[in-house]
C-alpha cells in the first residue's frame, strides 16, 4: 500500500474492565454456578428451554422458570485446541450442542471426560474443577 | 437483456484494496481513500455528484477507532454529505450496500457511495482478534463458555454432514476451488494451488473443520457507487443493476434452531432478494455466484440456502465441478472468503466488485468465464447465517 513517506508503526496494550449485568438471565447463570440446570417453560406451547429463553419462538412471553435434571445426550461434538475467554486457560476442547432431557433445543457446552465425545453418549451438567470468571465457564457436560 | 429504467440502482463505479495482512504502517484510513477514489474515478463523476455515504465496518476493537463513519467521510474529503454506519458482523458490508440501496431507493439520494473496511488482520494480536469475535455469537451464553467461529461453524456443518451425508471430501473441493481461483486475482490474500489430500491433511482446527478448511482475516476496504440510472454517467462499459435485495435473521443461538445445519435466514433472504428480482427458479437464472465461504462447509451450506441446487445436493455437485470457473454455475472466481479473504466490513461490497466486473466481462485474465454472464447473486452473512443478507446483480442491455 503506499503511503507516500514511510509509514510508523507504534505497539499499543489497552486493558478494558467491565461491571457486567447478567440482567434476566440472571437464574440461568446462578443455576450454572450450582451446577443446576434452570431453563424455561412456555406457558402457551409448552415448550421448554435450555438455556432459557424468555419470549418463547412461538411469540408468547408467558414463561416460568423450571430445573432440569441436568442429564442429556450429545448431539454433535467437536474437538480442537482453544483458549476460554477472559481466563486464559489453554488446551485441546470439547465443545457440542447438547440436548438436555425434557429441553426443546440444544444446549452449547463444554463436554469433559475420559472417553471420545461422540453423537450419543449421555452427559450430565456438572461443576467445573477451577474457578471460573463468568458463570457460563462454571460448569461442564461429563460424561455418564 | 432489457435496458435500464429510470429508477434502476446502478453500480456504477467499483473500487478495492488487495485483501492482505498489511504489515506496512499503512491503515484503514488509507485503504478507505483509494477504494473510494477508485469507485468514484470508475463511476465518471465528480465526488461532488455523491449525496451520502454509508460506511460498513464490524468492530471498532478491532481498528481502535470508535465511529468510524465520520472520520472516513471526511478522510475522504465528502464533508458535509451524510453518513451512515452499518455492522452485521461478517455481514457488515453486504448491509452497508443494501443501507446504501435504500438511500436510493427512499428517494432522498441520487448517488451513493458505499465503503467498507476492516483492520482485522494485522492490528489486534491473534488471540485478542480470536476473543473479540468469540463475542459475535451470543456473548454471555455461549461465548464466554468457549465458542468459537470455528467450534459452531463445525457444530452446524456436522448437522448438515448427519442430515445429508456430505463429506469433508466435499469440503476439500470447496478449499481447493477457492484458493485456486485466488491464484488469478492480484487482490486476494491467500492464493494456493491444493490438492483434496492436502486439505485433508492440514492440521486439525475444529472437528470436522482442517486449517484449509478456514478462511482467513484480513485488512482491506471496498467501495461501490451506487446511482439512479437516470443521474448515472455514461462511462462506456455495460450498466449492471441491483435487481435484488434480501435481509433476514434466525435465532443466534445454534441449538434455538430447528436444523442447525441449514441457514434458513439466507435462505429468507434470497426469497426476498429472488421476489423482487422476478427470479422464480434460481437454479436455472442465476449464472455466477459469490457466496460467504466463511469455512468450506458454509459454502456448501449456503449454496443450498440460496436454492442454487437441492439440500444436500451441493456438495456432489462441488466434487463434479459444478462451481468451478467452467461449471455449470461458477461459484466464489474471487477466491471467496478463503481465497481473496475475508475483513467483515469490505467483503459483502467487493463481492458487489467482483460480480460487476464478471457481469461486465471485464474480471481477471483466467476467471471471467468464456460465456456471457447476465445474473448474479453476493451473498454474506454475520454470525453463524444469524444475519445474512443477500443481492442480485443483473447485466442490462
Amino acid at each position: 500500500m503506499t503511503t507516500g513517506p514511510a509509514a510508523r508503526i507504534v505497539d499499543l496494550t489497552m486493558t478494558l474492565r467491565y461491571r457486567h449485568g447478567l440482567g434476566a438471565l440472571s437464574p440461568y447463570f446462578a443455576g450454572l454456578e450450582a451446577g443446576v440446570a434452570r431453563g424455561t417453560r412456555c406457558a402457551s406451547c409448552g415448550r421448554v428451554w435450555f438455556p432459557p429463553r424468555l419470549i418463547c419462538t412461538c411469540g408468547s412471553a408467558k414463561l416460568g422458570w423450571l430445573e432440569l435434571s441436568g442429564e442429556g445426550t450429545i448431539r454433535h461434538a467437536t474437538e480442537g485446541p482453544a483458549t476460554l475467554p477472559l481466563s486464559g486457560l489453554s488446551g485441546v476442547f470439547v465443545f457440542g450442542l447438547i440436548a438436555l432431557d425434557g429441553a426443546s433445543n440444544l444446549a452449547f457446552g463444554r463436554i469433559a471426560g475420559d472417553r471420545p465425545a461422540r453423537a450419543g453418549a449421555r452427559v450430565r451438567l456438572a461443576a467445573a474443577p477451577r474457578g471460573a470468571v463468568h458463570p457460563a465457564q462454571a460448569c461442564v457436560y461429563r460424561m455418564l | 437483456m432489457r435496458p435500464p429504467s429510470p429508477s434502476d440502482v446502478l453500480i456504477a463505479g467499483t473500487g478495492m484494496v488487495p485483501f492482505r495482512r498489511y504489515a506496512d504502517g499503512s491503515t484503514p484510513r488509507d485503504w478507505v481513500r483509494a477504494a473510494a477514489g477508485e469507485a468514484i474515478a470508475g463511476a465518471g463523476i465528480e465526488p461532488d455528484a455523491i449525496d451520502a455515504v454509508v460506511v460498513g465496518c464490524e468492530s471498532d476493537h478491532f481498528s481502535l477507532q470508535l465511529a468510524p463513519g465520520a472520520l472516513m467521510v471526511d478522510e475522504i474529503g465528502l464533508v458535509p454529505r451524510p453518513v451512515m454506519r452499518v455492522e452485521s458482523g461478517g455481514g457488515s458490508g453486504a448491509n452497508a450496500l443494501r443501507a446504501g440501496i435504500l438511500h436510493i431507493l427512499s428517494g432522498l439520494y441520487r448517488c451513493v457511495l458505499v465503503v467498507g473496511f476492516e483492520h482485522a488482520a494485522s492490528h489486534l494480536a491473534g488471540d485478542d482478534a480470536r476473543a473479540l469475535y468469540a463475542l459475535s455469537f451470543d456473548a454471555d451464553v455461549d461465548g464466554m463458555a468457549g465458542a468459537s467461529a470455528a467450534a459452531l461453524y463445525a457444530l452446524s456443518f456436522q448437522d448438515h454432514m448427519a442430515r445429508f451425508g456430505s463429506t469433508m471430501e466435499q469440503c476439500a473441493a470447496v478449499s481447493v476451488k477457492n484458493h485456486g481461483n485466488a491464484l488469478k486475482n492480484p487482490l486476494a490474500h491467500k492464493p494456493l494451488a491444493l490438492s483434496i489430500a492436502d486439505v485433508l491433511a492440514s492440521r486439525p482446527i475444529s472437528t470436522p473443520y482442517r486449517l484449509l478448511d478456514c478462511s482467513v482475516i484480513s485488512d482491506g476496504a471496498a467501495a461501490v457507487v451506487l446511482a439512479r440510472a437516470d443521474f448515472a454517467s455514461a462511462t462506456g462499459v455495460p450498466r449492471v443493476r441491483i435487481a435484488g435485495s434480501g435481509c433476514a435473521a434466525d435465532h443466534v443461538r445454534l441449538g434455538d434452531r430447528a436444523e442447525p445445519g441449514r441457514f434458513a435466514s439466507k435462505a429468507a433472504a434470497s426469497r426476498a432478494a429472488y421476489a423482487m428480482a422476478g427470479i422464480d427458479d434460481p437454479s436455472r437464472a442465476v449464472d455466477v455466484a459469490e457466496v460467504y465461504d466463511s469455512f468450506t462447509g458454509a459454502e456448501l451450506q449456503g449454496i443450498e440456502a440460496l436454492g442454487l441446487c437441492a439440500d444436500g445436493a451441493a456438495g456432489p455437485a462441488m466434487l463434479g465441478g459444478a462451481f468451478g470457473r467452467d461449471g455449470r454455475l461458477p461459484v466464489n472466481l474471487s477466491g471467496g472468503l478463503l481465497g481473496q479473504g475475508g475483513p467483515p466490513g469490505a467483503v459483502g461490497i467487493a463481492q458487489a466488485v467482483a460480480v460487476t466486473r464478471l457481469l461486465r466481462g471485464t474480471y481477471w485474465e483466467g476467471l471471467q468465464p468464456a460465456r456471457e454472464l447476465r445474473v448474479g447473486v453476493i451473498d454474506s452473512h454475520g454470525g453463524i447465517a444469524t444475519v445474512s443478507i443477500v443481492h442480485v446483480l443483473e447485466r442490462l442491455s
